[in-house]
């Protein structure tokens, strides 16, 4: 028992971990922006099929290939903004037009893949073989790698937010962008780093999720989904309740698919998501609303 | 005068819509048409919450699929007749639109976009796991409904077109109904400023509720048309590309006018179907088109009409003043 639950719990993590970078993207557009970004799955999977791609024809360099993933992802951030959010930005329904704008460019995202690729499931070579065993707990390298590099990235992203120059500049649009703009930061540059950030955030999870799962169009639907319930979780808009909510939801996921099936993990999400909202819709760490 | 001109407006609808099959002999065509009814009356009654009620929320696919799986496993299961069963898929919707909208429709803005999603998933789930009920991921096929001991099926292209018409026609007069009256005009005032209208003694829950379950009812009635229509019901009712037709077709068609979502609704089935013959490529142009008409027409197509129809009148009043209102 003790063994399934440490077991349990070390999965848990390691879902955590991507929740964690899949989330903290969409809170910060949020924060920043005031939007939606449900393009936000499409990156995701954009992220695992780039890596796939790297490794498959550049000669299996994981190295060579994150940076690639990273570095695509980002500028896919600038052509999102420029092309999509943008234009409909502060007009009358912007909020609507936004979310079916997203979701159409995930729609597109999702077909390019198909076109490009073909809808079969694919796989990344593991990145390391073998396993850690503990007594009757075995972790194996690849788990190890993900709650490892996640942090980083998290921790990157909070260093940037807090000390950088920059990141203070999106920190300072997220409180308040008229002030912000009087001492002189330009939104609109700030709008187009933060969903680029978002966008690399996203093409990391997808690396990530990408390495345990097998990669299909569609894969960035079901991080997505989680994405929102943690960003609720959290506070909307707050990064560092968003990484928190992240593991809890990370460890309750593992649980429940642990001890009571794969299939029910999600509706269980769902259904506690449902209980969030209508109870504590602040969630852990907002303000009231 | 308001009702004489709305009276007009729909003989107008009825009679060329109603002349179609007989001018047109390609099923294909009276095919495409029959959707575009369809999807159009799904959006605009989600068009009364969302256009009219200020309420944007994402459980009209739900609904849409709740009278189709509904009327679908009680025709499998029990032989259930059509007939019966597409009001069952409207007393479907209307059901699962209390079961959401008690609990959600106390909160509000982007907390009822989660909310609606969330239960979009669960109805999912449940639909995929009761497999002997529903069929899970392959669905239930319908048998074809003979009328009586002949061998005329029951849904043969005209009795199915003349029957989508009619639910079109009733579904232009039930929102019209509901937008003058006074819960319409409740509805309205809530949307524009809630402080004056709770303090004229709306009560804005209540109100909305209202709408949310009337605006459900004829969206499970089509969603149970729809798949007695195809004969068969699988999980892809859920799919996101019914959310976005419905979805676009209220926001290309203009958001809280009567005719926008269904003008809206025939220019993306048509746009739709044109674009067949890109195979592969559809959805992705289709997600271009969908982006450039948001970024280039953001008030929507009735807004071009209602100006070409305003340069008219006022010609013909020859007043010499061009009203430059719409």
């Amino acid at each position: 028992m003790f063994s399934d639950i440490a077991s349990a719990i070390i999965i848990g993590l390691v879902l955590g971990s991507m929740y964690a970078l899949a989330a903290v993207g969409l809170t910060l557009v949020w924060g920043v922006l005031k939007i939606l970004n449900f393009a936000h799955g499409g990156f995701i999977t954009l992220g695992a099929y780039f890596v796939w791609v790297g490794i498959t024809f550049l000669g299996g360099n994981y190295v060579i290939s994150f940076l690639l993933v990273m570095g695509l992802t980002f500028l896919l951030g600038f052509v999102l903004n420029a092309g999509v959010i943008r234009p409909l930005q502060g007009r009358p329904e912007s909020e609507t037009n936004i979310f079916i704008a997203t979701l159409a460019t995930s729609i597109i995202i999702e077909n390019l893949i198909i076109v490009g690729f073909g809808g079969r499931y694919k796989s990344i070579p593991e990145m390391a073989s073998g396993s850690l065993t503990l007594g009757s707990i075995s972790i194996n390298f690849q788990q190890m790698i993900i709650m490892a590099v996640a942090p980083v990235f998290l921790v990157g992203l909070m260093y940037y937010l807090k000390k950088m120059k920059s990141g203070m500049a999106v920190r300072a649009v997220a409180q308040d962008a008229d002030g912000a703009a009087i001492v002189g930061i330009d939104s609109e540059r700030v709008y187009s780093y933060t969903i680029a950030i978002g966008a690399l955030m996203a093409g990391v999870a997808g690396v990530l999720l990408g390495v345990i799962f097998y990669l299909s169009p569609g894969m960035g639907g079901d991080p997505l989904v989680r994405a929102l319930f943690i960003m609720v979780l959290g506070g909307m808009g707050s990064v560092k309740g968003t990484i928190y909510g992240a593991y809890i939801i990370g460890i309750i996921d593992a649980l429940a698919r642990y001890f009571i099936g794969m299939f029910w993990a999600s509706p269980i999400l769902f259904v506690m998501f449902i209980l969030l909202l209508l109870l504590r819709p602040q969630g852990l760490f907002g303000v009231k609303v | 005068m308001k009702s004489n001109k709305f009276l007009l407006e729909i003989l107008a609808i009825v009679l060329v819509l109603s002349v179609i099959p007989a001018l047109v002999r390609q099923q294909y065509i009276l095919h495409v048409i029959m959707l575009a009814m369809i999807f159009g009356i799904v959006a605009s009654n989600w068009n009364l919450a969302i256009g009219y009620g200020g309420m944007f929320h994402l459980a009209q696919v739900p609904f849409f699929a709740a009278g189709g799986y509904s009327t679908a496993i009680l025709s499998v299961h029990m032989g259930l007749s059509p007939l019966i069963g597409i009001l069952v898929g409207g007393v479907a919707a209307v059901i699962l639109s209390l079961i959401i909208g008690i609990p959600a429709l106390r909160v509000r803005g982007i907390y009822l976009v989660f909310l609606t999603f969330a239960f979009h998933f669960i109805m999912l789930s449940l639909v995929l796991y009761f497999v002997d009920i529903t069929g899970g991921d392959m669905g239930l096929i319908l048998e074809p409904i003979r009328i009586g001991a002949t061998n005329i099926d029951m849904f043969n292209p005209v009795v199915t077109y003349y029957t989508a018409l009619s639910l079109f026609v009733l579904s232009l007069v039930f929102i019209k109904t509901i937008i003058d009256s006074k819960i319409g005009l409740a509805l309205v005032s809530l949307r524009d400023s809630e402080v004056y209208a709770v303090s004229r003694g709306i009560n804005p829950y209540k109100i909305k509720l209202v709408t949310f379950v009337l605006s459900s009812f004829l969206a499970g009635v089509c969603g149970a048309f729809y798949v007695h229509y195809l004969r068969v019901v699988t999980p892809a009712l859920f799919d996101w590309s019914f959310l976005i037709t419905f979805l676009a077709s209220i926001v290309i068609g203009g958001v809280g006018t009567l005719y926008g979502p269904l003008l809206g609704a025939f220019i993306l089935t048509f746009l739709m179907e044109s674009l067949r013959f890109l195979e592969m490529f559809r959805n992705i142009v289709f997600g271009l088109l969908m982006i450039l008409i948001l970024i280039f027409m953001p008030k929507g197509l009735i807004m071009l009409a209602n100006r070409a129809q305003s340069i008219f009148s006022s010609r013909q009043n020859s007043a010499g003043i061009v009203d430059e209102e719409n």
